[in-house]
């Protein structure tokens, strides 16, 4: 039921780091707009559990009930903000596509009981080679990998990131890019090694194609976006094509690289999005990209995080995000698949346009009225995003232990 | 079930032409109060499929909760709509139109490719129930009640905790 090896260790530290990090960045946000209440915090940390069982699961029902735990506090979360109306509107679209990807992760799992007579993912993992009704097994696996795109946020099952990114307020818009994204790699790699490892030449070309999809749709919408938060979802459904380049390799090299990479992304977009709530005040949200014309100007060191933040989303060197990208692309080639490689390349280079747009608007431009200003007087938030951002630097760098540590949990050296 | 095999059948197409016909009119009737009458109607023959299947307590939960709570909470919501206004706008086929059928035809296929392929008499597992206690007379509520409380006995827990969120998150949405 609940299983406690290294990989899961892994992922909680790392969901448990950035739920704290959304805390520290949330507060004054949250002061300013007088929606500092009990019930976010819970919330939160309620989806927290939801993260660290899923991560944790042995057995199909953990897998599914991690999982709700975490979407239904989210849903809540997102509609949180009763007042606006792109909220409520963001969370009614997350309710509906959630629970039609749950239901079909659970007829998948529903089928590949049916198929091999387990729940348990161990089990299951010996018992999929032997089983007699092998179309049964590949029908259920379809489903369950429509459940795991969706909650990854990967194409063609993407639609709801780019509102709920723009929809929800920004804490909460943090904790589902960062916490949520480690729980769906987690939920990934447990159902697609653990529990049906057997059948990966039947998920390995299915994945390959939904990390083109994603990667292609992902980096050619965020080019014609305004909105900050918008281009950061449409960003981030690019990344989780690259991850899903990493599980295709279906070997414990590809899932260390998937994993390094999850944790990269967690730890950037925290960076992005703490940016943008050092810089809201009351009033003001700095959501679009035209509010940070000319930061560079008024608060030189925000706009210098959110340019270590931009080019490590990037994949620029020596930044923490480019030895996550060479690592997944080195991973597809090891299994075989150049194609994949090049795509993943030929699209990280046209990405490099939106992200050096932003920091493009934050030096060269005139800052405007009513544009983004002095941070927030809130001196943890500013001390705890300086060390976040400064860690894409030093990790960039200095990547070896991290590694090292995602690598022994899957038995390599 | 133990019922001689014509009845069985008999069963089976009556309740399954039932279903389809109550989900057809789900989707195609124009009053919306039909068509929530009409799930009424297929939720009930699926829990009568699950009384043929020897699962008595799931037909008995699905009742229980699809008919008595889902249905009802659809009929309630239906009821603030006003149905008149439907029909005007109505198209006959659109792009979205086509994209579904693509969809539902795929899937229609891989199912009908899938069913005749897998041995169903392989899976017995709700006609031979698990022998706990050494009893093979334990009714299956029992058995479910057992198995929540040691097999189980984690994702039950779990369950209380993913309601008590969905209160949460209801109240803080919904209150004044």
């Amino acid at each position: 039921m609940f299983v406690r090896d290294q990989t899961s260790e892994i992922l909680k530290v790392f969901a448990l780091l950035c739920t704290v990090l959304v805390f520290i960045y949330a507060r004054p946000y949250l002061l300013d707009r007088k929606q500092y209440a009990g019930e976010f915090y819970t919330l939160m940390i309620f989806a927290t559990i939801g993260v660290m069982l899923l991560v944790s699961a042995g057995n199909l029902v953990m897998i599914y009930l991690g999982l709700e735990l975490l979407t239904l506090s989210s849903y809540a979360l997102v509609a949180l903000n009763r007042d606006s109306s792109l909220s409520s509107e963001a969370a009614i679209k997350y309710f509906v596509l959630g629970a039609l990807s749950s239901g079909m992760l659970l007829y998948g799992m529903s089928m590949v009981y049916g198929a091999t007579g387990t729940l348990d993912l161990a089990q299951l993992h010996a018992a999929v080679p032997q089983s007699a009704m092998p179309h049964l097994l590949v029908f259920g696996l379809i489903f369950m990998l429509v459940g795991i795109a969706f909650k990854l946020g990967a194409a063609p099952f993407h639609m709801w990131i780019p509102d709920v990114y723009q929809g929800a307020s920004t804490p909460v818009t943090t904790f589902i890019a960062s916490t949520s994204k480690l729980a769906a790699f987690g939920m990934a790699w447990r159902l697609l090694e653990t529990g049906l490892g057997d059948l990966s030449q039947h998920w390995q070309p299915m994945l390959a194609a939904v990390a083109v999809l994603s990667m292609a749709i992902g980096n050619l919408v965020a080019i014609v976006q305004t909105n900050l938060k918008r281009m950061l979802a449409y960003s981030t459904i690019s990344h989780m094509g690259y991850l899903l380049v990493g599980l295709v390799n279906a070997g414990p090299e590809g899932y260390a690289s998937a994993m390094f990479y999850a944790i990269s992304y967690a730890l950037m977009s925290t960076v992005a999005f703490g940016v943008i709530l050092a810089l809201a005040r009351a009033g003001f949200e700095c959501e679009e990209i035209a509010d940070l014309k000319g930061l560079n100007q008024r608060s030189p060191w925000f706009a210098a995080l959110m340019a270590l933040a931009m080019f490590s989303l990037a994949g620029v060197p020596p930044l923490f995000g480019f030895y996550a990208k060479y690592l997944v692309l080195q991973a597809a080639i090891d299994a075989h698949m150049l194609w994949l490689a090049l795509t993943g390349a030929v699209f990280a280079i046209i990405g490099l346009y939106y992200y050096l747009h932003v920091v493009k608007v934050m030096y060269f431009d005139k800052p405007v009225e009513g544009g983004a200003d002095q941070s927030t007087p809130d001196t943890s938030l500013r001390v705890v995003l300086s060390i976040n951002a400064l860690a894409l630097l030093v990790l960039g760098v200095y990547w070896g232990p991290l590694l090292g540590w995602c690598r022994r949990s899957f038995g390599l050296g | 079930m133990d019922l001689p095999a014509p009845i069985h059948d008999f069963l089976l197409v009556f309740l399954g032409s039932g279903l389809i016909l109550g989900s057809l009119g789900v989707v195609l009737l124009p009053n919306p109060i039909y068509s929530a009458f009409s799930l009424g109607l297929v939720l009930f023959c699926i829990s009568l499929f699950y009384i043929l299947s020897n699962s008595y307590f799931v037909a008995a939960a699905q009742l229980l909760i699809y008919v008595g709570a889902i249905n009802v909470l659809i009929i309630f919501a239906v009821m603030f709509m006003n149905g008149s206004e439907y029909y005007k706008g109505f198209s006959l086929w659109t792009v979205g139109d086509g994209v579904t059928s693509m969809v539902c035809t795929s899937l229609f296929i891989s199912l009908i490719t899938t069913i005749p392929d897998t041995s169903w008499y392989g899976i017995i597992w709700t006609t031979k129930s698990n022998q706990i206690l050494e009893q093979d007379l334990i009714s299956n509520s029992q058995q479910i009640g057992i198995h929540l409380s040691t097999d189980f006995f984690l994702p039950f827990e779990l369950i209380s905790i993913i309601l008590l969120v969905a209160l949460i998150g209801a109240i803080v949405i919904a209150r004044q």
